[in-house]
């Protein structure tokens, strides 16, 4: 099974147990749940059903490309299933078997892992799932988003794309997985994970992304703040300054530009942001009449 | 444990109409380790609890966790609840009824009140007298209604350390509940909990029966989950556990490390357990056994083998939540995941060996040790400054001195490296690997690898890491305190009353005779706290924490509670000292049970009950009159300076049997001698002399403290 046959897989699986299928959000985020198809649509009551790749940056894990486990932009499979269905342990190791992976003759395990991301003020139960001793996926029932108990619980499954397909395809190295037929993971993306570590690691400018987070945030404030001359205001672009701020924050912190102070005063700052969005956006879609409730008596 | 399988016979069916066994399974997602084994423990407890709460008699009582339930099992539960009696007493017989018999008013009204007919007033005799009681039974109900509302409070109650909601529901459990099973006898229990009603079907193992079993009676539930591959059990999975992986190691050449952690964790990560080896290259051995061992154990579970030399041996076992089925494939992906994890950790330990440790201390500074008590670096610094402060108030050498000052330079080091940051359960260990790898002195080496000892029952075995291990924990006590951080009811996230027990324990096992307030002083000037009052405080808070500690192990080795509290009340500064405080202790609570004692206990008791708080006058030997009281002097004057020559070489036990000597002439100066004579010189001058007596003692422990009469430990706190 090639890399994009298994996300091609995952894709047709979802949609048929009615996800809307998204698309990967097209800002720099460190993980699939930041995406605002899982940060924003598990606050509230409104049910929600959604799966999309994520293209996710952690700038201090790049490795220039040289390490066979280690990259700085990696890919997410992103499931979230809200509100958290009876059967969803069910479903995802039914999205296994389309996989090809029979239970019977493997070894699955749920081990217990809870989750916590402090710049989103997050948090949730769950576990990390391994499969032959291989953890391929994340599998939480989120508790908090944005510093903000939920009232209606979502399950969020992540699963390790290469990870996955490094199992299947029993390649020690991600770069020599088979992308597609006759091409390899590496002739698509070694070059590019050395340059983001060059950029990442020796080049990246501290003085221009210092004053890129503050410049971010304070576009963000201005927009959760400030009222627009039509009344409302526009959470989505605050938020996508919250994400921009984020990842500002990860590349100073892979260029080893945070101190010990400034690490919390700017996961502090982030966080409050994060949570000023989410109870706008709560604020909004109350307003609106939770638009994804009506004609749905069975969901919260 | 026997088992029932199959049909019972005849007259067993016709015997569970009196009585039944109960089976209730809560089915839930993956639960964790932790939470399977509290569940069961709690509902077994709370069980027991609430069945006589409702009067409903059964026999045995077990609970049994899988990872995805738990389940609690009653044999011969009672048909019908047992009647519940009320008994109420009422007025004198002889204002209930007239000389004729006839009931008075007083008995008509009492009768009304506790609806029962005046006629049946019963008369019964107590010490009080003859009274009247009216005695109302109420029926037990049917114990299967009374399990509807049991049971699902039973659920209701169980508390884990993290809970959790799921779907839009408000329950909160371990982790979601699925399915519920609730079987009295033949019958379904009908009742509801987190939204799931009860019924007859569980649910197999996840790989191998994942479909509804229906279960026909309870007496069949361990079989029918036997065939679908579940061992309810922990105990027979852990014998299992042990059993195949002791065969496979050895089938491969060695033996397992049989972790305990790991096992009580695994025995909670399958429910049909299968062992199997499996093998690494050979070339992974040069890695350092812990690293290899942290690898195989932490990370993926697997236990590791040893050859007969205790040298590792290529091989690991892991354990499968399942058959045989597949298992060649279920081997090689285990292998193949624990080739890339080796390969990950020999990478970084080349990595992390381009460079010696030492180089490393600089990046501390952009380390955070915790939250407001800023970075590592600093936290190594005021290490390195608290070293030589340590050395003085133990009474250190110069080279042990120089040892723990390098180690505490060095002891944080590796918390920049590349292994550290990928298995963090090595820090500590794989900086002392380092530090022997550079050339340090053996010494600096093995304290950096036990200053986050003790861990379980292991303690530094080397005695700068002793030394290393008690400045890191006093210096994490001390900065929290500093910082607001006071550990209240099960709040402790910085892990205080770890660093305390720690340091105690240390302290004990190693025998450190030192003024704990000293070293918490001097811990203090790294934070830099200018306040007077501030600093008393945070020692205090300090101390008080250390020794809360030392009073609940103790008590855990069994000295009695109040023999504890009276010598941590002792006069000056004797109980600073820990390790002073525990040799008092065992000295008092061994003299506590001679015969002896019971004589000095009286004797300065009485003693120390007269002597009016903060008297301070001084015998003067010419006032004194009566023989007793002449005697009392002579005693006093001829114990003291043994008794005090044994109380400075710590021989506690000397100096209490000495002091027994005085008890004699106490006794009689309380019989002979009015104490509060009307002359004032004379009250002041026999009050001196108690005084003398009781100072004697309070160096090692204030007997008012003891309680008389009780010699049993208590709880520990």
């Amino acid at each position: 099974m090639t890399f994009q046959d298994l996300l091609i897989g995952l894709e047709r699986y979802w949609a048929a147990r009615g996800c809307v299928i998204e698309q990967p959000y097209d800002l720099e985020v460190g993980a699939g749940t930041l995406h605002p198809a899982t940060f924003l649509r598990s606050l509230g009551p409104e049910p929600w059903k959604a799966a999309y790749v994520q293209p996710s940056r952690r700038p201090a894990d790049g490795r220039y490309g040289k390490n066979p486990n280690r990259l700085g932009r990696y890919f997410q499979y992103q499931v979230v299933l809200k509100p958290s269905p009876d059967d969803a342990q069910d479903l995802y190791i039914k999205s296994l078997h389309t996989l090809g992976i029979d239970l019977r003759d493997h070894d699955l395990r749920f081990l217990e892992d809870d989750w916590e991301d402090r710049t989103l003020g997050a948090s949730g139960l769950g576990w990390q799932v391994f499969l032959d001793g291989q953890e391929i996926t994340q599998f939480t029932y989120f508790q908090q988003m944005g510093g903000i108990e939920l009232p209606v619980v979502s399950a969020e499954i992540t699963y390790g794309l290469e990870r996955i397909a490094q199992f299947i395809q029993r390649k020690d190295n991600v770069f020599d997985l088979v992308w597609a037929a006759g091409i390899t993971y590496g002739e698509i993306r070694q070059r590019e994970e050395f340059e983001h570590s060059t950029y990442a690691f020796e080049v990246a400018d501290v003085d221009l992304l210092r004053s890129l987070f503050d410049a971010y945030e304070r576009e963000a404030d201005r927009l959760l703040a400030g009222t627009t001359a039509s009344g409302r205001h526009p959470v989505i672009p605050a938020y996508e300054y919250v994400l921009k701020c984020s990842h500002v924050f990860n590349l100073l912190d892979a260029r080893g530009a945070v101190g010990v102070a400034e690490r919390a005063s700017l996961m502090g700052r982030s966080r409050t942001l994060a949570r000023r969005c989410a109870e706008l956006y709560l604020a909004q879609r109350e307003e609106m009449g939770w638009p994804l409730l009506r004609g749905r008596p069975d969901a919260a | 444990m026997p088992r029932k399988t199959g049909r019972q016979p005849r007259a067993a069916q016709r015997g569970a109409r009196s009585s039944a066994r109960l089976v209730f399974e809560i089915g839930t997602e993956e639960l964790p380790p932790a939470a399977a084994w509290e569940g069961a423990r709690q509902l077994g407890d709370a069980a027991a609890a609430a069945f006589e709460a409702a009067r409903i008699p059964t026999g045995e009582l077990r609970a049994y966790s899988t990872p995805r339930r738990l389940v609690l099992i009653a044999e011969g539960v009672a048909a019908r609840q047992q009647d519940l009696v009320r008994e109420m007493r009422g007025p004198a017989a002889r204002a209930a009824f007239t000389a004729e018999g006839v009931p008075t008013q007083a008995a008509e009204g009492f009768a009304r009140a506790q609806g029962v007919p005046v006629g049946a007033l019963e008369r019964r005799t107590i010490p009080q007298g003859e009274y009247v009681y009216a005695v109302r039974r109420e029926p037990g109900g049917p114990t299967a209604v009374v399990l509807a509302g049991l049971l699902p409070a039973l659920a209701q109650g169980l508390g884990f350390p993290r809970s959790m909601r799921w779907g839009a529901g408000p329950v909160r459990f371990a982790r979601p509940v699925r399915w519920l099973l609730a079987l009295l006898g033949r019958r379904v229990v009908p009742c509801a909990f987190a939204g799931v009603r009860s019924d007859r079907t569980t649910i197999g193992n996840r790989a191998l029966h994942p479909r509804p079993l229906v279960v026909p009676s309870a007496d069949a539930y361990e079989s029918v989950l036997r065939r679908g591959s579940v061992v309810l059990d922990p105990a027979e999975r852990r014998q299992r556990i042990t059993e195949e992986t002791t065969g496979a190691a050895g089938r491969a050449g060695g033996r397992p490390i049989l972790d305990p952690e790991l096992l009580e964790e695994q025995v909670q990560l399958v429910e049909w357990p299968t062992a199997f080896a499996g093998h690494f290259a050979e070339e992974f051995l040069a890695l350092p056994r812990e690293v290899l061992i942290t690898v195989m154990q932490h990370h993926q579970k697997y236990f590791a083998v040893e050859g007969p030399a205790g040298r590792l041996l290529p091989v690991f076992v892991a354990v499968r939540n399942g058959g045989t089925r597949g298992l060649g494939t279920v081997r090689e992906g285990n292998e193949w995941v624990l080739r890339a994890r080796l390969a990950d950790a020999r990478f970084f330990f080349e990595e992390d060996r381009k460079r010696p440790l030492a180089s490393r201390v600089g990046e501390l500074a952009d380390l955070v040790f915790l939250e407001r008590l800023g970075s590592v670096a600093e936290k190594t610094r005021r290490l390195e400054d608290l070293a030589p402060q340590l050395a003085r108030i133990v009474g250190l050498g110069r080279e042990v001195t120089g040892h723990l000052t390098r180690a505490a330079h060095l002891s944080k080091a590796d918390l920049v490296t590349q292994m550290v940051r990928e298995l963090p359960e090595l820090q500590g260990i794989i900086g002392g690997i380092y530090a022997r790898l550079d050339g340090e002195p053996g010494p600096v080496a093995d304290a950096i690898g036990e200053q986050y000892l003790p861990r379980g029952s292991a303690l530094p075995r080397s005695d700068v890491g002793a030394y290393l291990a008690v400045l890191d924990k006093i210096d994490t006590l001390v900065g929290a305190l500093t910082a607001g951080v006071v550990p209240t009811g099960s709040q402790d996230p910085y892990g205080l009353r770890r660093a305390a027990q720690g340091i105690v324990a240390i302290v004990l096992d190693r025998h450190l005779l030192f003024n704990m307030r000293e070293l918490a002083a001097a811990a203090l000037e790294g934070y830099r706290i200018t306040d007077p009052d501030r600093r008393t405080e945070v020692t205090n808070l300090a101390l008080d924490l250390l020794r809360q500690r030392l009073r609940g192990m103790l008590i855990e080795a069994g000295v009695s509670y109040d023999t504890v509290d009276a010598v941590l009340a002792a006069a000056d500064a004797r109980t600073d000292d820990l390790a002073d405080t525990a040799i008092r202790a065992r000295a008092l609570w061994a003299f506590r049970r001679e015969a002896e004692f019971a004589r000095v206990y009286t004797a300065f008791d009485r003693a120390a009950r007269i002597v009016p708080g903060g008297f301070n006058g001084r015998v003067s030997p010419d006032r004194l009159q009566h023989p007793a009281e002449q005697a009392l002097g002579a005693a006093v004057d001829a114990a003291r300076p043994a008794v005090q020559a044994a109380v400075r070489s710590r021989r506690y036990d000397d100096a209490l049997r000495r002091l027994a000597d005085l008890a004699g002439p106490v006794d009689r100066f309380f019989t002979d001698v009015l104490v509060m004579a009307d002359d004032e010189a004379v009250r002041a001058n026999r009050l001196a002399l108690l005084a003398g007596v009781v100072t004697l003692i309070r160096p090692i422990a204030d007997l008012s403290r003891v309680v008389v009469g009780e010699g049993k430990p208590a709880p520990a706190s």
